[in-house]
């Protein structure tokens, strides 16, 4: 049985190395995502253009304006004296955010009867950006005038903040685990699907099918080129992440590889599964994509956080194998905990996996 | 007959026998919109939190309620110890741990103020970096009406 199984393993080794451009995309496109996400997606607020209103300037306002300026988050644009209808502002300017001054600011703010109160006009279009600014303009603001009146502003509390895990807050590290669990997910699920329904359109499984081989060594076979692809990949993904990201694994290596395992035999189960369904190869990658990418990607938690998901999409996030594999290796590469406090994804990761190989393995059954 | 017409009706007429094409253009699409539309959010929400009060005065349980009523932390059981907070962290029951120590209430009045400690899960440095800042300003904002309630008292 294994001479047959190593036959067809090598067959398919042949058929995928004269495929060229396969073989660049899988080997090559891991690690363009990886400077591409390690390095581009940050979200810091910088530098934001903020517009000034004040109807009567005076030494306190200027003050004031100028220490906004001088803050990393905000960026002084301009200063007018007037406006009638500020929502006309924000349309024709880019400003994020306007700071409204009361005519009589200065008198107002020494006289302490009357408050001088500052209105802010906040673009909420982005509403990560606006709640942000939302809840420190205001501490903002009133650490500057405090400052300017010389009002010793007593501390009440401080904050001291630690930062467990990734002490240095590097985005890569956050990225390459997730990146691992798409990739491995598309060269298992993808191309194996495709793989398969290629022959089935060229009308080669039919004759594999009438040759001594028997169908489970035909599947068998034609896995495994996959799965040591896929391998090779994650490896290749922890390598390029530990010299030029500085990634390392704070966990048990062991564990990394063999959870990595369980998640390789889900997503081929995947594969599989969609393979017995579709009949040519471009049905085969239009059901993959929406059916696995599409949630590994979105619904798992890799760069969309679950917490902010809605509770239906959280539902459906529970049935995607990525959730939990990235559950797993994140606190493997991240937190180095093991499976004593991972065992709970671990088990549901494999009953899915089995639960896809049950299933796949009935359909190719019947089919065939 | 024209010959750019006649080829655009045989190609809708392709079209219209795959059923599977016709399809694929109507049900993934509003599959995809609606998951984006809904998932596609760098919103910081529901960050869960614990908070370790050792204090256990007037003060520090009103800033634990403050926390607690907020609507952009989940509030999670308060924990026993720090020991407990380190294990919910690293199992992921709660992003961030909030820590009262016990000289809260006293360190209040004196100069340099009282201390809370708040141990992050920094995984996620994006989302980490807005629920910290998010916390911050609940306790700033916090301490503020504290002070402005002890003024008030003191000019009674």
């Amino acid at each position: 049985m294994f001479k047959r199984i190593t036959a067809i393993v090598s067959k398919e080794f042949h058929h995928i190395s004269r495929d060229w451009q396969t073989l660049i995309i899988v080997l090559i496109m891991p690690v363009i995502m990886m400077f591409l996400y390690g390095y581009a997606l940050t979200m810091d607020l910088k530098d934001l253009p903020v517009l000034i209103v004040d109807p009567s300037p005076s030494r306190e306002t200027t003050n004031i304006v100028k220490a906004i300026d001088e803050t990393e988050l905000f960026c002084v644009a301009g200063t007018i004296h007037s406006s009638d209808n500020p929502v006309e502002l924000f349309k024709r300017l880019h400003v994020k955010a306007i700071f409204r001054f009361k005519p009589d600011f200065a008198s107002d703010l020494h006289n302490g009867g009357n408050s001088a109160p500052i209105q802010v006009l906040i673009d909420g279009s982005d509403p990560n950006t606006g709640t942000i600014l939302r809840n420190t303009i205001e501490p903002l603001l009133m650490n500057i005038v405090l400052e300017i009146l010389n009002i010793e502003q007593p501390t009440v509390v401080s904050v001291q903040p630690r930062i467990l895990y990734n002490p240095e807050q590097k985005s890569a590290l956050y990225f390459v685990p997730g990146l691992m669990a798409v990739i491995l997910l598309m060269i298992s699920a993808m191309l194996t699907s495709l793989a398969i329904t290629r022959e089935k359109e060229l009308g080669t499984l039919e004759q594999l099918l009438v040759s001594p081989l028997r169908p489970p060594e035909i599947i068998i076979g034609k896995i495994i080129p996959y799965l040591i692809l896929a391998a090779l990949d994650g490896i290749l993904i922890l390598l390029v992440g530990g010299v030029a990201f500085d990634i390392e694994v704070a966990g048990d290596l062991w564990f990394l590889a063999l959870s990595s395992s369980i998640y390789l035999f889900t997503a081929l189960a995947m594969g599989l599964l969609i393979s017995t369904i579709a009949s040519t190869q471009q049905q085969a990658m239009m059901m993959v994509l929406p059916a696995s990418m599409l949630p590994t990607i979105i619904l798992s938690g890799f760069i969309f956080p679950l917490s902010s998901l809605p509770l239906f999409l959280q539902t459906i996030s529970s049935i995607v194998p990525a959730t939990y594999y990235l559950q797993i290796i994140r606190g493997i590469i991240l937190k180095g905990v093991g499976l004593s406090v991972l065992w709970q994804p671990t088990v549901i990761l494999m009953s899915i996996g089995l639960f896809l190989v049950f299933l796949s393995i009935k359909k190719f059954r019947v089919k065939l | 007959m024209k010959p750019i017409p006649l080829m655009i009706w045989k190609e809708f007429a392709h079209i219209r026998s795959d059923s599977f094409s016709i399809k694929l253009m109507i049900f993934p699409v509003i599959l995809q919109v609606l998951i984006m539309g809904y998932a596609l959010t760098n919103e910081v929400k529901n960050t869960t939190i614990s908070v370790l009060d050792l204090s256990n005065t007037s003060a520090s349980r009103s800033l634990t309620e403050s926390i607690r009523h907020n609507y952009l932390f989940k509030y999670r059981t308060p924990a026993e110890s720090i020991d407990e907070i380190r294990m919910r962290l690293d199992y992921g029951d709660i992003r961030i741990g909030m820590v009262i120590p016990e000289d809260f209430s006293s360190r209040l009045h004196e100069k340099d103020g009282a201390q809370v400690q708040i141990l992050i899960d920094g995984q996620d440095a994006n989302s980490s970096s807005v629920a910290s800042g998010y916390l911050n300003a609940i306790i700033s904002r916090w301490a503020n009406t504290f002070l402005k309630n002890q003024m008030e008292k003191k000019r009674h």
